[in-house]
């Protein structure tokens, strides 16, 4: 496949390919960047330029408070397949072409402009655009990006005077933050095409993943669920960014559920995820893990109930990861508060982590690193990597942690204090105009490190001069989230109620007892008590071993599995973790009674 | 119990010869039941289970390209549970609350029976545990209300039905038809008013089947096919515009011809244009033609509604009709019929179709309003007073619980006169009653109306196509931004006459138990007096750029 590699920067440089660019550029808005010609056959970005290069006109209309300074289109394409499958037979197939546009267009300034406020977005009129064609019709595009703009300007014009209307009566800020900071445009349009996704194949895929259960009696429901989105997406700004950069992703969520002689329910899960149908792992790969999964319900309905616990906990490096993905994860993004009218709430998740730039937040011997860049580690890829973001720039390595001293955050063009430039990490939507900061591959590494074997002799001889009877170490947490929505407001009441950190944490899946003979013993029903980012202070040793823990976020609460619509693909390398304290408790939820009938016999295996 | 055991032993050997889906069913239905029956407390004295499969081809195309072309195929299991007895059941009406027990509950398309039956029995615990508990909890509470109104039972006694006739498959060719939508699509690039248009096709294969512990083994479905030509524009003033046009029938095949269908789309286009242009609505109360199709809309909405069966039993509902059997509610030469087994008219397919209702009860005529005289009401299996049996119109969606809902709808006249003198009265009305104008409702979109008894008894119907007729002879002049509002009774002993001709209007009808497919028939109606209010209007502007015109910046 041919690329076309350019950077607007580099054009006047002469790169051998862009002659035929230079013949005619032209910046789409006055002053900015000026875009490459466009040959024939790029329809869709044809229909975006020209369609953009008319948005100069709609300055007159909101008067000189209000121009058009910025705007963004983006579009996603794709061949879109859904299979949901249930012991071996499919329940739901959905396979369609799949156009998604999103649009952006800001008035004011960099400085000052429509987006920050309460009620940024909102929009009162009637929304006249619909979907885009599939077909690359070069006037029906036009004609639905047109009606698109239209709703954007009108949406942002409204934003933008309830927002002077909240200035005028609200007390000013003494060091107001620009609400948009500027990048290096830049182009770089390869052909990437729609590839077609075989859905006979995947269904018998999805069915023979599921049918992994049958084997299992005491599951008593079970499936898999599969997405595949298969193609590009096209990006052009009028700051004079153009770019088109492969956007795929096949997922795989398989799921078991049971219900222990108590009535306690439970389950265990997998997601499973790659950057494109191509590279998803082989069935044999995902059998052992839908295999896992059903081994860990058979072995949670025969365990004890946990208890509660104070004491040293011993993390596996997989469940390690996932403890930091969601105790720094969502605490490396800054979000701003908007403007509101006074006395008005407005619903802001802080950053736990946000006042301590500069502090250790760690032991001095981590550092942890976000390098959305690397596609591969060992040869295998890494579902984190991303070309450009959600705003269109190429993310850049942030070091986050050094010695254990917080030094960055993950930003977006939304300007924050003391950090006012994109670091690319706009992947998912945000609130009030933004986009939302959230990792890609984060690397957490440790400057000293023993094996595995020697933190579990560790954590025994802790219990030991504690005098405790066992210690915990757990082996996989409920992240991505897995139970029913009932549970998830059980725990996120139950963290609220036992004064955690303003998000709940997942329960740990796989707890074990470490007695001191070493031997481990699963228990189940437990959850953490109080574990908060501060928690991190407390890690005593790391594993020389590493694991690469992968996950969807869809930026719903805990990665529920299933929960959104947007996908950011995330890898995180830690190491196994020690920690000199943590709280489990047992919760005090009301159980059900376990099923009348008994589950109808699986006939066929 | 013997006679139990006999109907067991044919329907088994019935349902074997059906399909396996039936068998498959059947036999979780007789493993959960007997195991509830014997160990369940309460126990069930009814079960059923319903599996509506539905698989559709939809494309949508805009000016010349397509928008959407998607093929969905789903099976949604729907469980019924009643413990406790006929008489007195945990669907028992108390407080105006109607219990939902039942989820639509996705399961194999192919008829996999290890697959499907672990979905009905987890279901079916579900249900269970819900259905009992309410049971429970009614029991208590009925020793403290008093007597309701109506003691009718709350399940009727229905004869099991025993029938499988798969639907005959349609064959559907999405490329072709892809190509065909976008030739016709195109034509509306000619009416640069329409900010927004689309031709719309949905093929649909509809397959039920049920099984119920009384014995009932049915499976039936037919199919439906929908074309709809839909324009939006935005006038001056930023009123929204829209007009519609469709066609229906059960296969893709028998849609009309290209030519026929870009006459639709051109009606459409026109249409939306002139009505851009044409004035805005004054409040207005005197005469009115309402067209067939805006005649059945109206029925629906101000009569079907109020005499589905069960609002007469819910003590939350206006009862409008409730104590008015054998009286006279519509002037006596109109009667009203709901014909569920009626497939077409003229050559229209109809779309409140159907062989076995969703209790599995067989469809039947029912006339509901004889010569003005109120004879009887729309009647699922749960009875009220005086009325102890279904007439086989009860209804619903996936996941929701059966009420009684509309078929086809049927208007029937003895008071006919031709077009042309239905026009002439409406003028010597406008005269009599010195009036400037008169109105004609040639279409309209949709309507609702609210029956609660909380709410205010009213409905609102919402023009598409009006005219203003003039008593001097001066053109018919199209006006824009108006709905019919009224109260129902006020508005039937308004109507004095009616055409001699009906249409169909085939819609889908939104209520309690989800959304059904019904159809109206009526002829014109000429009313003496209707009251219309303006429209609620949208305050943005049209677009502030002008449309990207043909060849801009190529």
């Amino acid at each position: 496949m041919k690329r076309l590699f350019l950077r607007a920067s580099l054009l006047a440089g002469g790169l051998a390919v862009s002659s035929m660019f230079l013949a005619s550029q032209t910046p789409i808005f006055p002053g900015g960047k000026p875009v490459p010609a466009l040959p024939a056959d790029e329809i869709l970005l044809r229909a975006m330029r020209d369609e953009m290069a008319r948005i100069p006109q709609l300055g007159v209309v909101g008067g000189k408070d209000a121009i058009p300074y910025f705007a963004s289109y983006t579009v996603s394409d794709a061949d879109s397949l859904h299979v949901g499958s249930v012991l071996g037979a499919e329940v739901n197939v959905s396979h369609s072409p799949y156009r998604a546009p999103a649009i952006e267009l800001r008035v004011g300034t960099y400085e000052s402009d429509n987006t920050g406020h309460v009620f940024s977005g909102a929009y009162s009129g009637t929304r006249m655009d619909g979907d885009w064609p599939l077909d690359n019709n070069y006037l029906t595009l036009r004609d639905n990006i047109w009606l698109a703009t239209d709703r954007a300007f009108k949406t942002a014009l409204e934003s933008i005077s309830r927002k002077r209307a909240s200035q005028n009566s609200a007390a000013a800020d003494a060091n107001p933050l620009p609400d948009f900071s500027k990048v290096e445009p830049v182009v770089r349009i390869p052909k990437l095409e729609i590839r077609k996704i075989d859905q006979q194949a995947w269904t018998t895929r999805a069915n023979r993943w599921s049918a992994v259960f049958k084997g299992y009696p005491e599951v008593l429901s079970s499936g898999t669920d599969l997405q595949v989105l298969n193609g590009p997406t096209t990006m052009l700004t009028s700051e004079g960014t153009m770019i088109r950069y492969e956007d795929g992703l096949a997922w795989a969520i398989g799921k078991a559920e049971t219900q222990a002689a108590d009535g306690m329910l439970l389950h265990d899960a997998v997601s499973i995820q790659s950057l494109s149908a191509e590279t998803f792992p082989s069935d044999a790969e995902v059998l052992r893990q839908y295999k896992d999964v059903a081994d860990n319900v058979r072995a949670l309905t025969k365990a004890p109930q946990g208890e509660a616990y104070t004491g040293p906990v011993l993390f596996e490096p997989r469940a390690a990861a996932q403890l930091l993905s969601q105790l720094l994860g969502d605490n490396l993004r800054i979000p701003r508060r908007p403007l509101s009218d006074p006395g008005r709430a407005a619903n802001v998740t802080p950053s736990e982590l946000e006042a301590r730039v500069g502090t250790r937040i760690m032991p001095d011997f981590f550092d942890i690193v976000d390098d959305s860049t690397q596609r591969t580690l060992n040869g295998k890829e890494l579902v984190g990597f991303y070309e450009f973001d959600l705003e269109g720039v190429a993310p850049k390595p942030v070091n986050i942690v050094e010695k254990g001293v917080l030094k960055s955050f993950l930003t977006t063009r939304t300007p924050t204090k003391a950090f006012p430039a994109s670091n690319g990490h706009a992947r998912l939507p945000g609130n009030y105009g933004a986009r939302s900061a959230a990792i890609g591959n984060l690397f957490v590494k440790s400057n000293e490190s023993m094996p595995m074997t020697d933190l579990k002799r560790q954590l025994i001889n802790m219990i030991g001069s504690l005098g405790r009877p066992y210690g915990m170490m757990i082996k996989k947490l409920d992240y991505p989230y897995s139970g029913s929505i009932g549970e998830l407001q059980a725990v996120a009441q139950a963290n609220q109620q036992s004064g955690g950190a303003a998000r709940p944490l997942s329960p740990p899946l796989l707890a074990y007892r470490v007695y001191p003979d070493g031997r481990e013993e699963l228990v189940r029903g437990l959850r953490f008590h109080g574990v908060t980012a501060r928690s991190l202070r407390d890690v005593l040793a790391a594993s020389q071993e590493t694991a690469v823990f992968e996950f969807v976020n869809t930026a719903g609460a805990l990665a529920y599995l299933g929960s959104g619509g947007y996908l950011a693909a995330t890898s995180v390398v830690s190491p196994g973790l020690l920690f000199e304290e943590l709280e489990f408790e047992t919760p005090r939820d009301q159980l059900p009674k376990p099923p009348t009938v008994p589950p109808p016999p699986i006939t066929a295996p | 119990m013997r006679t139990l055991l006999i109907a067991f032993a044919l329907v088994s050997s019935c349902a074997s010869a059906q399909s396996s889906l039936v068998k498959v069913l059947s036999d979780e239905l007789d493993r959960n039941y007997t195991y509830l029956k014997q160990n369940g407390q309460p126990a069930p004295y009814f079960m059923s289970y319903s599996v509506s499969e539905n698989e559709s081809d939809v494309i949508i195309a805009s000016q010349g390209s397509i928008d959407s072309q998607t093929h969905n195929h789903a099976r949604y299991l729907d469980v019924t549970i009643r413990v406790g007895t006929p008489a007195f059941d945990n669907y028992h009406l108390s407080g105006g609350q109607r219990p939902r027990f039942t989820s639509a509950t996705p399961v194999a398309l192919s008829d996999d029976s290890d697959s499907i039956k672990r979905a009905v029995w987890l279901a079916t615990d579900r249900v269970y545990r819900a259905a009992s508990q309410r049971f429970i909890r009614l029991q208590a509470d009925e020793k403290l209300r008093t007597a309701a109104l109506d003691t009718s039972d709350d399940f009727s006694k229905e004869e099991a039905q025993v029938y499988a006739n798969d639907p005959p498959q349609i064959r559907f060719d999405a490329q072709a038809w892809a190509a065909r939508m976008r030739k016709l699509s195109t034509a509306f690039s000619q009416y640069p008013g329409a900010l927004n248009s689309s031709v719309q096709l949905e093929s649909r294969q509809q397959t039920d089947t049920l099984v119920s512990t009384e014995g009932t083994r049915l499976l039936h479905g037919r199919p439906f096919t929908r074309l709809i030509i839909f324009a939006r524009g935005k006038a001056s003033d930023g009123m929204d515009l829209q007009t519609l046009e469709s066609f229906e029938t059960d296969d893709p095949a028998k849609l009309p011809t290209d030519e026929q269908i870009l006459a639709a789309v051109k009606k459409a286009g026109a249409n939306l244009t002139s009505l851009l242009a044409s004035p805005l609505a004054d409040p207005y109360v005197g005469p009115a033609i309402l067209s067939g199709r805006a005649s059945g809309v109206l029925f629906h909405e101000i009569f079907g509604h109020r005499i589905e069966g069960h609002r007469q039993k819910d003590e939350a509902e206006g009862q409008t009709f409730t104590k008015a059997v054998n009286t006279a509610v519509l002037p006596d030469f109109l009667s009203v019929i709901f014909d569920p087994t009626r497939k077409t008219f003229g050559d229209v397919t109809l779309n409140g179709y159907y062989q076995y209702d969703d209790e599995g009860v067989r469809a039947r005529k029912v006339t509901v309003v004889e010569n003005g005289i109120l004879k009887t009401f729309l009647m699922s299996r749960s009875p009220v007073d005086g009325f102890p049996s279904s007439n086989g119109h009860g209804r619903r969606s996936p996941g929701n619980e059966i009420v009684s809902r509309q078929s086809n709808l049927i208007v029937e006249s003895s008071k006919q006169v031709t077009d042309a003198q239905l026009r002439q009265m409406l003028i010597d009305e406008v005269k009599r009653q010195n009036k400037p104008y008169g109105l004609y409702f040639d279409q309209v979109s949709s309507g609702y109306t609210t029956t609660g008894r909380a709410g205010l008894q009213a409905f609102t119907v919402v023009p598409l196509v009006v005219f203003k007729v003039y008593p001097d002879g001066r053109p018919d002049e199209m006006i824009r931004g108006v709905d019919i509002v009224g109260t129902p009774l006020a508005s039937f002993s308004k109507i004095t006459a009616t055409g001699d001709k009906s249409e169909v209007f085939n819609g889908i009808c939104g209520a309690e138990s989800g959304n059904v497919p019904v159809s109206a028939i009526s002829p014109a109606l000429l009313v003496s007096e209707i009251e219309v209010q303006r429209k609620e209007r949208s305050q943005d502007r049209p677009p502030y750029l002008t449309r990207p015109a043909e060849g801009a910046g190529q």
